[in-house]
């Protein structure tokens, strides 16, 4: 059975123009999961990008998620068969919604997609993508 | 197919991806604080139409979309 791992990282809620112009570093993967909300890994090491722009932004450290990369075939198969919702087209892309039935964030690159849901769902995710 | 409602941020999804939550009404002329508690609780509508509704995204974005569904279609509007 596929293991998903946990994630570390840093959520971050505040304004969305200051999210827009957020200046992560390019080693870290940052995903917007709302208009207001950035989720980035690994944890922000300068979290004075954002407060310094929005003072009243929350950041806090988040281990509530887990991931796995699959290559991009193996991927496309899998949400064939468990995706009712159309795929964006381009990559890298970003999208989210159920995915065997299961809440999921997709972080679409051209050879692999990270797949992550919250932790307390992993073990199921993962016997969905055996079935 | 089931009913896609149009997430602002992701786009459109089926709607068991959403969780129903009614906008709540109160009429002016209700003045008085417990009936209007009253009316909130127990006086919901029941239109036969377009109405107004917010659903929250509970499988993507975490945050709320209005809109208003005709209930006699369910379509979109």
């Amino acid at each position: 059975m596929p293991a998903l791992k946990r994630i570390a990282a840093t959520r971050i809620v505040a304004q969305p123009q200051v999210l827009d112009s957020a200046d992560v570093p390019q080693s870290s993967l940052a995903l917007r999961f709302a208009a207001d909300e950035l989720f980035v890994t690994p944890p922000l090491q300068d979290e004075t990008i954002i407060t310094a722009h929005d003072p009243h932004a929350i950041l806090i450290r988040e281990g509530g998620f887990a991931g796995i990369w699959l290559p991009a075939e193996e991927a496309a198969l899998f949400l064939a068969r468990n995706c009712e919702w159309e795929i964006p087209n381009g990559r890298p892309a970003f999208a989210q919604g159920a995915v065997a039935s299961i809440p999921t964030k997709l972080w679409l690159e051209d050879e692999q997609v990270l797949f992550i849901v919250p932790a307390p769902y992993a073990h199921d995710f993962a016997e969905r993508m055996q079935d | 197919m089931s009913i896609q409602i149009p997430c602002p941020h992701c786009g459109p999804r089926p709607i068991e991806e959403f969780a129903f939550g009614e906008i709540l009404a109160v009429p002016d002329q209700i003045t008085d604080p417990d009936e209007r508690d009253i009316d909130r609780a127990f006086m919901h509508n029941n239109p036969e139409g377009p109405q107004r509704e917010a659903w929250f995204h509970t499988y993507g974005c975490r945050r709320w979309v209005t809109l208003t569904r005709d209930t006699r279609t369910d379509q979109i509007i």
